[in-house]
């Protein structure tokens, strides 16, 4: 991810784990090994139109057949739905139930006739989709997990998810070629950009911020590897790392100036562009991935244990 | 202190909305996303009924000279996202003039811009901290002067009859005007689709009548054309804030989530309203510079403070709507993404919040 390149981190990092663990035999063996070899791309199927912070209320549904289940519905803002060969997908089978004790989670595959998408481009150049679901057969081994216990499959995956989002790499790597320049950009004979003080300030200010991002990242490795994952820090790292990008891409714009508001392809950019596509990026991850709102209501709850805020 | 607008400004306010309202629906807008943003018809328009004219002497055709009038006009402009960059030729060029050229040049020139022809300005440089003391040079022989620098970001360069330059010499800084036939432009991709270019003048050659101002007040002009134009792009930023923020609560009045109105949740709510409270701040300080430069040339800190509040107001109410609209905010169909490229414009170009702040902390501490 510090290079740059295109991994598909939500595959590999959070829905192949819990396939892995929760998949039938043929979920294991045909699904998980592909997702290893780098054979197969997931696109993630929760939010709907009117389902997005509340997503325990989704209507998608999965009806029981004799031979499996019949999936009807639409999903928004499905990532990466034009790359995938699958979808992991949260469908309610029942309708009786609470909201979160009626879910279940299917794999979908994005070449069946029932399966259709359309284009959402957003302010960072980023395509994501609507995708619909119209009688889409599936057969039993494509269930993950029980029958209806489909929620703690999803809370799982996010908190998976969360971590994978604010990976520190990139933001570092671009804080080294912000200070590089800095430090090589002459603004009169004897000073150069980095001899200012303001720009001192922000580059110091960057930095403190990266280095708690980093310790945050690593500690979740950590805990992740004694298999425990504990959802008040998930949610803490969300929180913060969405945030500091933000704050973090602005004082590096302020530090290369008007220059960073050129776009890829033009004169005189700096940097390849990379400032001015990033921070159009910035703010999907503070809503994405379960909005900020919900995660400090998380971190109330399960960290310093307080009631339920309403 | 009266701050209750008077009866002709609210009427100024709400003919610009109604102009605009009409002239830069969603549709309209998305032809201008790709295309040169540049709506001629509406231009035109304005010209027509006497809006270039806003901030300017009635003896050229204008309806007086009120900075805070303009500022309407700017902020209208912002509020709308309109296709219209309209600085560099209304603010930098006709202002500068209106306050440091002799009778001549004002009657010429902003009887013309007031007519709606257009002129502009280039006066910021690549990798030059420092726009009071410009890279480019002036070379004066004679009865003539020999231009050669590179200068950016000069608004809508391309259809500009002349463009306003400042140049050092061996007499200190100079305006001076020159025919855009005689520079090279280069057309800039920037974040917000807006009509920039690269200027680049090579040993251009000019009669001494193009400096615009009296000998020795190139600076004090050069100075006042820095500070109002901090002052009107933060009014643009008044507007494209005032709009993000009436789409905040808009939209979270409307979307449910958890069986309510999103806008009922605390953390929302409060959210919205830090929004507001920035722009009411905001507002505040770009009234209180633009009401100074009518009577002060230089108001330097003033307009500092102005373009701080602007800086941060375009960046946090920015991802304020963002983040309250979730994925509606990003998405290209619905109306926010174009306020948020703005917004990244009008924070960054002529002075960041940070070097700004860094300045008027010298400014405080060492002109006392």
């Amino acid at each position: 991810m510090r290079t740059g390149f295109p991994f598909p981190f939500l595959t590999t990092e959070s829905v192949g784990p819990m396939i892995a663990e929760h998949g039938s035999e043929w979920a294991k063996e045909e699904i998980a090994t592909k997702i290893l070899k780098g054979e197969l791309i997931f696109g993630i199927g929760y939010s709907e139109p009117n389902s997005g912070t509340d997503l325990a209320s989704l209507q998608t549904k999965a009806i029981k057949q004799t031979d499996g289940y019949l999936i009807n519905g639409q999903k928004m803002w499905t990532s990466l739905a034009n790359f995938s060969d699958y979808i992991w997908l949260a469908t309610r089978t029942d309708f009786e139930a609470k909201n979160h004790k009626g879910i279940s989670m299917f794999i979908v595959p994005t070449d069946d006739p029932g399966f259709s998408m359309s284009a959402i481009n957003t302010l960072g150049d980023v395509r994501t989709n609507a995708t619909f679901y119209d009688n889409i057969h599936v057969p039993e081994t494509h269930l993950v997990g029980e029958l209806n216990q489909g929620w703690s499959l999803i809370t799982s995956q996010l908190n998976l998810e969360r971590l994978a989002l604010v990976n520190h790499g990139p933001v570092e790597e671009l804080y080294k070629d912000v200070l590089e320049t800095a430090q090589s950009t002459k603004i009169n004979k004897d000073q150069y950009l980095s001899d200012l003080s303001w720009v001192k300030h922000n580059l110091a200010q960057v930095h403190s911020g990266i280095e708690a991002l980093k310790l945050i990242c690593w500690k979740q490795t950590c805990i992740m590897e004694s298999g425990q994952l504990n959802m008040a820090e998930a949610s803490v790292a969300k929180v913060y790392g969405s945030e500091f990008f933000i704050e973090a891409f602005r004082l590096m714009m302020e530090i290369m100036g008007e220059l960073s508001i050129l776009k890829n392809g033009s004169e005189l950019t700096i940097l390849n562009a990379r400032l001015e596509r990033m921070y159009r990026t910035a703010s999907i991850l503070t809503f994405g991935g379960g909005t900020n709102e919900v995660q400090r209501d998380i971190i109330s709850m399960a960290g310093l244990l307080m009631p339920r805020s309403r | 202190m009266d701050f209750s607008e008077l009866s002709h400004q609210s009427e100024i306010r709400d003919s610009l909305d109604k102009i605009f309202n009409e002239h830069c629906s969603q549709e309209r807008l998305k032809k201008y996303d790709s295309n040169f943003k540049h709506d001629k018809n509406l231009l035109s328009l304005l010209a027509s009924k006497g809006y270039l004219g806003l901030g300017l002497n009635e003896k050229y055709g204008g309806s007086g000279e009120d900075l805070y009038d303009l500022g309407i006009l700017f902020e209208r402009l912002g509020y709308h996202a309109t296709p219209l960059s309209l600085s560099g030729c209304l603010v930098d060029v006709a202002q500068t003039i209106q306050k440091f050229s002799n009778e001549e040049f004002c009657n010429e020139i902003l009887g013309s811009i007031i007519a709606g022809e257009i002129y502009t300005s280039a006066i910021l440089e690549p990798s030059n901290q420092d726009p009071e003391n410009p890279i480019t040079t002036a070379k004066i022989e004679d009865d003539q002067l020999i231009i050669s620098g590179t200068k950016y970001l000069s608004e809508i360069s391309s259809i500009a009859k002349s463009i306003l330059i400042s140049a050092n010499s061996n007499e200190g800084v100079l305006l001076i005007l020159v025919d855009t036939d005689q520079v090279k432009l280069t057309e800039l991709n920037s974040t917000a689709n807006s009509p920039l270019f690269k200027v680049k003048l090579d040993s251009v050659r000019v009669d001494r009548e193009s400096i615009i101002h009296e000998k020795g007040r190139g600076l004090e002009a050069l100075r006042y054309l820095i500070q109002i134009n901090m002052v009107m792009r933060s009014y643009i930023a008044l507007g494209v804030t005032e709009k993000m923020t009436s789409l905040i609560a808009g939209y979270t009045s409307e979307r449910e989530q958890f069986g309510r109105v999103i806008g009922t949740f605390q953390a929302v709510s409060h959210r919205a309203a830090d929004c507001f409270i920035e722009l009411e701040c905001l507002r505040l300080v770009n009234q209180q510079a633009a009401i100074n430069l009518n009577t002060n040339l230089d108001c330097e800190n003033q307009a500092l403070v102005s373009k701080i509040w602007a800086g941060n107001a375009c960046h946090k109410i920015s991802y304020s709507a963002q983040h309250l609209h979730g994925g509606m905010g990003v998405d290209k169909d619905y109306v926010l993404w174009r306020y948020c490229l703005l917004a990244k414009e009008c924070e960054l170009i002529n002075g960041s919040s940070s070097q700004n702040i860094d300045r008027l902390g010298e400014n405080l501490t060492t002109n006392q």
